[in-house]
């Protein structure tokens, strides 16, 4: 018989077991009968010769090699057992932990999704920003810092600066445009638009979902204006609809093809509790935005008004501080040549345009410098909670074991071994601290969307 | 009457020798083996249940013992053992060693008696 099936035929054993000790005790007892000693003497002979029964059983299961497992299970179910019978104790203790564990991780779960995580791309450590700022949206003149770009800036140093395997643009200032279907009868949808460089997926890396990504070809004047949606507004707000994937949409006020879904988890290349859910090239904004185009030059802007983010590939091995040098000199030089400085100042000026490098394999994370001292603060607390949960549970553990300590003597004197007593105490904590864990689970989730919610009320959509 | 629990006076793994001997011979139950025992060491081994189930069982796990439930002659059921060939094989062995040993204990002791003498 194999470990297993005597661990699976237990009980059967265990009535084999009785039956076998049973037939040995009374075959005795008539032995000693026919010998002329009354049932009483012979009785008590017997029990002389063959010792505690309970004992000769607790032997051979000993023997069986399943025993550790049995008086585990049976651990187990004694711990449960008497946790019911004190459910206050026992309700203290794992709402207790549930609630210091799920707190802190709850917290650490937003810290960890805001400050620490990678962008859903590949090799997010070859990524390198343009600018540590967050300098949004429309920005003319001198920025001293920079991390906005106009477009003729970025194709300056993208075209210059061959370090970069791609460099590519984004819109950094995002709204709520209306979306609708061409010919379809139904409600507009307010989605976020981003324009970006027709590299914009081929500098991530990322491969679509369905259909096909942006491509340079898209980006360029007088190409067919096409849009990528994200996975997440076409499952949570187009229901998965397969028929999307090449169906015109008035995004903005142009009309564009649908081309392809981007990959799930894929949010943009920032950080923010809003993310795109379309993405178009930037060749089509003038179309979309018409007189108040960021892109060309018209009556109300200039076209080397900043918009854009960048964000860049490098080859692997570049250095990252002469890059850095390389791209301010070609900063300063194409300022020289299309924003001249009319004044002596503002030539002093100009010699102060600084563009730092920075890591961008957490995307622009805006969201990070703005939160970051304030989640610090809540993992710090909540860590505190938690520490104070697991004091508050020793004292009331200690004061059960004070409570129990005669139960333990009891079972001592019974002839339980000393490492049972300990097995069994140490059960019931693995007991309350298992419950605990998966109260602290549920309590996790769901406090780490109410968070989210809580922190970024703007946000539609919380995954 | 001397007491011969194994833990004590048979050297260890003895019992289990002595076990699989009186098995070889035929299918026996429990409490025959612990009367056979008895009656051929006329009276010097006396394993008491506390011992001699457990070592039943422990053979039983390590496969040189197989179990079935038999009656008796006089009508009740009862656990009956028999040796496996791996059971035979293992009884062969270890009493050529026990052997080997006793006359090995015997020569050193002799010689020690005739060292005094």
């Amino acid at each position: 018989m194999t470990w297993w099936s005597r661990l699976w035929r237990r009980n059967e054993l265990e009535q084999d077991l009785g039956r076998e000790l049973q037939f040995h005790i009374a075959e005795r007892i008539s032995a000693l009968k026919s010998r002329g000693l009354s049932e009483a003497e012979a009785r008590h002979r017997v029990r002389q010769e063959f010792g505690g029964i309970e004992q000769v059983k607790e032997e051979c299961r000993r023997a069986r090699g399943t025993l550790w497992v049995e008086s585990t299970v049976q651990d187990v179910r004694y711990a449960i057992r008497t946790l019911r019978k004190s459910s206050g104790f026992a309700l203290t203790a794992i709402l207790t932990l549930g609630l210091g564990i799920g707190g802190t991780t709850a917290i650490f779960t937003l810290i960890h999704a805001v400050m620490l995580k990678f962008l859903p791309v590949a090799d997010p450590q070859t990524l390198i920003r343009l600018g540590d700022d967050d300098n949004c949206c429309v920005l003319g003149g001198y920025q001293g810092r920079y991390s906005s770009f106009a477009y003729p800036l970025y194709t300056s140093i993208r075209d210059h600066t061959p370090e970069f395997e791609e460099l590519t643009a984004f819109q950094s200032g995002l709204g709520r445009v209306s979306v609708r279907r061409v010919g379809a009868n139904t409600a507009s949808m307010p989605l976020v638009d981003q324009f970006v460089s027709g590299n914009f997926f081929t500098t991530f890396g990322l491969r679509p979902f369905a259909g096909r990504l942006l491509s340079l070809a898209d980006d360029s004047r007088g190409a067919l204006p096409v849009a990528v949606m994200s996975f997440r507004a076409w499952q949570q707000d187009y229901g998965s609809d397969p028929s999307i994937v090449g169906s015109a949409y008035i995004i903005d006020g142009a009309t564009f093809t649908i081309v392809g879904i981007a990959p799930p988890g894929f949010f943009g290349a920032m950080m923010r509790p809003d993310p795109p859910d379309l993405w178009m090239p930037i060749a089509d904004e003038p179309a979309a935005h018409k007189l108040n185009s960021l892109l060309d030059a018209n009556l109300l802007a200039r076209d080397d008004e900043a918009w854009l983010y960048v964000i860049g590939r490098i080859r692997r091995g570049t250095d990252l501080k002469r890059l850095e040098a390389k791209v301010n000199v070609e900063l300063r030089q194409w300022l020289l040549v299309n924003d001249p400085p009319q004044t002596e100042t503002a030539k002093q000026e100009l010699k102060k345009q600084y563009i730092a490098l920075v890591p961008a394999g957490g995307g622009v994370a805006l969201m990070k410098s703005n939160y970051e001292h304030d989640l610090r603060l809540l993992m710090a607390i909540t860590a505190l909670v938690l520490l104070i949960c697991c004091a508050n549970l020793a004292n009331l553990q200690l004061a059960r074991g004070a409570a129990n300590s005669s139960q333990i003597s009891i079972r001592i004197a019974l002839g339980a071994p000393r490492s049972r007593v300990i097995r069994h105490v140490l059960t019931e904590s693995i007991v309350i601290a298992v419950t605990g864990g998966a109260a602290g689970l549920i309590v996790a989730r769901e406090l780490a969307t109410l968070l989210i919610r809580w922190a970024f009320p703007s946000a539609q959509h919380v995954r | 009457m001397v007491d011969l629990s194994p833990r004590s006076d048979l050297p260890q793994g003895t019992l289990d020798l002595l076990i699989l001997k009186i098995v070889a011979i035929q299918p026996v139950h429990g409490y025959a083996i612990a009367q056979r025992l008895q009656q051929i060491s006329r009276d010097i081994v006396q394993v008491p249940g506390g011992s001699l189930y457990p070592a039943l069982h422990r053979l039983e796990n390590r496969g040189l013992l197989k179990s079935d439930w038999k009656e008796t002659e006089t009508g009740r059921d009862a656990k009956f053992y028999r040796l496996t060939r791996k059971g035979r094989a293992h009884l062969d062995t270890q009493t050529a060693s026990w052997r080997r040993l006793a006359q090995a204990v015997g020569l050193i002791l002799n010689m020690a008696e005739e060292g005094v003498r």
